[in-house]
């Protein structure tokens, strides 16, 4: 009798003793691309334990937890925006997004004082903070991403075909590379933008060969990237590719597994993982994360045949932003004033996963800067920076054998 | 008042007589079914006032829209007999299209949406009114996935993978949210249910039932095939496009990928599950795909498998346990069972009978060959009003050919046929239905599923307009369309003395009374030639003395009848004329006395001429 007393009297009120559990839905492809939906509820879920381990995020309103939900966008932009309506409906305090349909899906969000973090695309429409101010970004830009990659390639002297898919992600590379060699047009052998998956890339690949390229970049998911290797080096032409940081989901190498030296050299651009600070930190947030869900094997080998495990680096952005998130509860001192704790979205500022500091302000939602953009390439079915970059060349090499 | 026309002054009037008359058809026809829907229309529409806040009204708004294309649907597959796979491409069209002019007023896309979606559909069915079943299901399939196919290949058009963008929509005033679009929604399938309820019971419907049931049967009665089709096929895609159109603004984007085959497969599994014989059937049919989605994730989570696998199976499961029962879906089952208990009154007596004079038909020298055989070599016929006129001979003589001749089922190689005045030579079959020639065929169509009187009633509505608005909306002079083809209808089986057989199914009536019903069927084209294609076949003696007395009947009424048979006694009893062919070519002419005491008419039935009676042959 008591205990249900206590259970019912757990249930309603608002005393300030409160322990409420708040949810944050993680919107992500997990049946399309599992390593993406994957890595960031891993992240998001990582740092909702610790801060139940830490006690809660405890305010003048109670105290609060944080619950991971999982929603399945599998990239169609029609279901992002359901799984939206539904975590809005099921009072989520956020949304962490791929990004798939954000650019429909934001206004939703933002009707209902929800904050919408991309952890994963980078696309320069979907963030602004003067109109859409609840939509919020822990990732590197596409605009970083494809600048970078100009800036080291156009010196190559390379005549490149810039292949894009027509997925969401590919469709915002498209118009970032469009910018950034804008002004390089001598450097472009060819534009070509093919289905996502595998169909038409082969043709793509020919027309890029035939237009006197001496290097590919593309930018699609990673079965797009995979179809393109796999066109190019099955017809024995090694030109070289590059790529964003699609090429680091697992299913690249899975696909191109009896192939191994197809994978080496492959350069891609990326987010760094480890800040001036030094790897110590990443290495922290590398082995909780490890002790939370175990190595995120890729399912190949090293040629010495040590399994190969996936650094989640893009787990981290979506740690760091469930961790901004509980920073700006406390400052709000609760949830029950949702504009307040978007406000407070634009004042806190923590440490991330890598010793980098992460917050937002009025003026900028993008949590990642772009000078962060590495470049790595592929060898052994494991990549490294390179050597050929100033800030890439600088960085340690995270070791991904297990 | 000056300038007005006298047409003008009298149409309120005739508006105000034709309302008063439709408000006494609804109250005639109000029953405790119409009560019942209008309780679950009015508990559907009020619905989101008692939810909880944590169902999904969105979702309930999503699967109205989608019943609306599948009630739209059940007009092909019930009726229609058409198992089209490519409703979800005007679904598609209709949101594409709404989203693409997201820029001019809603109600603006909308109807562009419609009208789009509806010449589309009128393109499919114009294209694929021919073909059988399985292979419009084919064909259809491929639509489905060239549609998919094109919206991968037109990025520019479709916004690729994230697809269109669009507001949430708004119309007069009114922001289109969710529990709006649910509204709109429930609206939407209600209109499409009475649209499409009224479309069966016009003459459009009539003609698309008896194509779907029995083509060939239909097709000698005159019904315009391809025209009925495609109409209906345009019809159903102007409300799937309008779904699709509304929808649209509630996915908040058009997204490609949304439209592809499995949306199609999908309509047609929710039509084939509730039942496509009913109007209502395809809601139940989507409201239990909906309710798979759930009753998939929770199998998932039981068996900690992928989830999203299970809905779909869950889904074929279901429509493999439908189809084996037989029962033609939820819904005419469950109609099945409460029509079994309550029969209906057979409909009252006509209370007057409106038949055309018979006309003299007339073919000179009809020469008919397939490749190297002469199946006719030079038939004389004259036909004469209230005059029955019998042909006979063996198997293989050229009766049924001469009849095909007659009809224009068959282009004749010499010869010339004449009506009266008109010369019929190259006149295809459904012309001469048209002018009052009509044939039943050798063995008599099914009609399985349609009542007699509605079997009837294909032929009553063979040459009637049928447009598909204007049945759909259920105009006055569409309802007098359909009740007139009915009320001609009973007056044809009236004539066949099968009035008390008008609300039995025609498939659970005896081959002779299915006889007298393709003959009816053929009289309710109000016929003035009639050409009979052994309509004793499978009789017994008491059921060929009512046929007997049925022509007797139409003799009397004027009509000018010709009638191949094989039982002979019939012949004697009925016939003025007898006409005995034998390969090809007419063996003897004349009353059934002297043909029957022609030695040559007996050598060609018996192989030798000896002395029978008339009743051995």
């Amino acid at each position: 009798m008591v205990g249900a007393l206590v259970v019912l009297a757990s249930g309603c009120g608002g005393s300030s003793d409160e322990h409420r559990t708040l949810t944050v839905v993680v919107n992500a492809p997990f049946s399309r691309t599992p390593y993406v939906g994957e890595t960031i509820a891993r992240g998001a879920e990582l740092a909702a334990q610790e801060v139940r381990a830490a006690g809660g995020i405890v305010t003048d309103d109670g105290t609060f937890d944080l619950r991971i939900a999982r929603a399945d966008n599998a990239l169609s932009p029609q279901r992002a925006v359901a799984n939206v309506r539904d975590a809005i409906r099921d009072h989520a305090v956020a949304i962490v997004d791929e990004g798939t349909g954000v650019d429909a899906s934001w206004m939703l969000a933002r009707d209902a004082q929800v904050p919408l973090a991309i952890t994963y695309q980078g696309g320069a429409g979907l963030v602004d903070p003067e109109t859409r101010p609840n939509v919020f970004r822990v990732a590197p830009t596409d605009r970083g991403i494809s600048f970078r990659l100009a800036e080291y390639l156009v010196p190559k002297g390379l005549r490149i075909a810039i292949v894009t898919d027509d997925s969401g992600y590919g469709r915002e590379g498209k118009a970032a590379l469009a910018k950034a060699f804008g002004s390089n047009p001598e450097a472009v052998a060819l534009r070509a933008e093919v289905p996502a998956g595998s169909g038409g890339v082969s043709t793509a690949v020919l027309r890029a060969r035939r237009a006197g390229a001496t290097a590919l970049l593309v930018w699609g998911q990673a079965r797009t990237l995979a179809a393109a290797i796999t066109a190019s080096r099955s017809r024995g032409w090694q030109v070289p590719v590059y790529a964003p940081p699609s090429a680091e989901d697992p299913l690249l190498r899975q696909q191109l597994a009896d192939h191994p030296e197809w994978v080496d050299g492959l350069t891609f651009a990326s987010g760094r993982m480890t800040a001036e600070r030094g790897p110590e930190d990443w290495m922290r947030f590398q082995t909780a994360f490890e002790n939370a869900f175990g190595a995120d094997l890729v399912g190949v080998r090293t040629s010495s045949g040590a399994p190969v495990a996936q650094p989640p680096d893009y787990a981290m952005y979506a740690y760091d932003f469930v961790r901004v998130l509980a920073a700006a509860i406390d400052r709000a001192d609760g949830v029950d004033d949702r504009e307040a704790v978007l406000r407070a979205l634009d004042e806190v500022t923590v440490r991330g996963a890598n010793g980098d500091e992460r917050g937002f302000n009025v003026h900028n939602h993008e949590g990642v800067v772009d000078d962060d953009v590495y470049f790595a390439r592929f060898e052994d079915m494991t990549f490294r920076p390179v050597a050929d970059d100033a800030l890439s060349s600088t960085l340690p090499v995270i070791d991904q054998t297990r | 008042m000056p300038g007005t026309t006298a047409s003008e002054s009298v149409t309120p009037g005739r508006t105000f007589s034709e309302l008063r008359r439709a408000l006494v058809e609804a109250r005639r026809a109000w029953s405790s079914r119409a009560w019942l829907g209008t309780a679950v229309f009015t508990a559907a529409l009020l619905l989101p006032l008692v939810l909880p806040r944590d169902v999904a009204v969105d979702r309930l708004a999503h699967y109205a829209y989608l019943a609306a294309a599948a009630v739209a649907l059940g007009l092909l597959v019930g009726p229609g007999g058409m198992p089209s796979l490519c409703q979800g491409v005007f679904v598609g069209l209709g949101a594409v299209i709404s989203a693409r002019l997201g820029s001019v007023p809603l109600l603006v896309a909308l109807a562009c949406a419609t009208a789009v979606a509806a010449l589309a559909g009128a393109a499919v069915g114009a294209g694929f009114a021919r073909l059988r079943a399985v292979y419009l299901a084919v064909a259809t399939w491929l639509i489905a996935w060239g549609f998919a196919l094109a919206l991968l290949a037109s990025p520019r058009i479709v916004g690729g993978a994230e697809g269109v963008v669009v507001g949430p929509g708004r119309v007069a005033g009114v922001d289109l949210t969710p529990t709006v679009h649910y509204e709109l929604g429930v609206v939407l399938v209600l209109v499409a249910v009475l649209g499409t309820a009224s479309v069966r019971r016009s003459a459009l419907g009539l003609q698309l039932e008896g194509v779907g049931v029995t083509p060939a049967g239909a097709l000698a009665l005159g019904v315009p095939r391809g025209a009925a089709r495609t109409r209906a096929f345009a019809l159903s895609a102007a409300l799937a496009g309008l779904a699709g159109a509304l929808a649209v603004h509630l996915a908040l984007v058009a997204d490609p990928a949304a439209y592809g085959p499995l949306l199609s497969f999908q309509l047609l599994v929710a039509c084939l599950v509730g039942g496509a014989a009913s109007p209502v059937g395809p809601v139940v049919g989507i409201a239990l795909v909906a309710l798979m989605g759930p009753a998939g994730e929770a199998v998932g989570r039981l068996t900690g498998a992928e989830t999203a696998r299970f809905g779909a199976m869950l889904s074929a499961l279901l429509l493999v346990a439908v189809l084996a029962s037989g029962t033609g879906g939820i819904v005419p089952a469950i109609e099945t069972r409460l029509r079994a208990r309550s029969r209906r009154a057979a409909p009252e007596a006509p209370a007057e009978r409106q038949a055309r004079a018979g006309e003299p038909l007339a073919a000179q020298g009809l020469v008919k060959r397939f490749g190297e055989h002469v199946a006719l070599a030079g038939l004389d016929l004259d036909l004469e009003p209230g005059r029955i006129t019998a042909l006979v001979g063996p198997n293989g003589s050229g009766k049924s050919t001469a009849l095909r001749l007659l009809s224009g089922g068959l282009v004749a190689d010499e010869g010339r046929v004449r009506l009266a005045e008109h010369v019929l030579d190259a006149l295809p079959a459904r012309e001469r239905v048209r002018l009052g020639i009509v044939r039943t065929l050798q063995r008599p169509p099914a009609f399985t599923g349609m009542t007699a009187l509605d079997a009837v009633a294909v032929g009553a509505a063979a040459d009637r307009p049928a447009r598909a608005g204007r049945a759909f909306f259920a105009t006055p002079a569409a309802r007098a369309g359909g009740r007139r083809a009915r009320a001609d209808a009973l007056f044809a089986l009236d004539a066949v003395g099968l009035r008390e057989a008008a609300g039995r199914r025609c498939d659970e009536l005896t081959g002779a009374e299915r006889q007298l019903v393709a003959i009816a069927a053929a009289l309710a084209t109000k016929p003035v030639v009639l050409l009979l294609d052994e309509p004793a076949a499978g009789a017994g003696a008491q059921e060929v003395a009512h046929l007997g007395d049925v022509l007797r009947s139409l003799r009397g009424d004027g009509l000018t009848v010709l009638v191949v048979e094989h039982n002979l006694r019939l012949v004697h009893d009925v016939a003025d004329t007898v006409v005995v062919l034998d390969r090809g070519a007419i063996l003897a002419r004349g009353s059934p006395t002297d043909v029957a005491d022609d030695p040559r008419v007996r050598a060609a039935y018996l192989g030798r001429a000896v002395p029978v009676a008339d009743d051995d042959i």
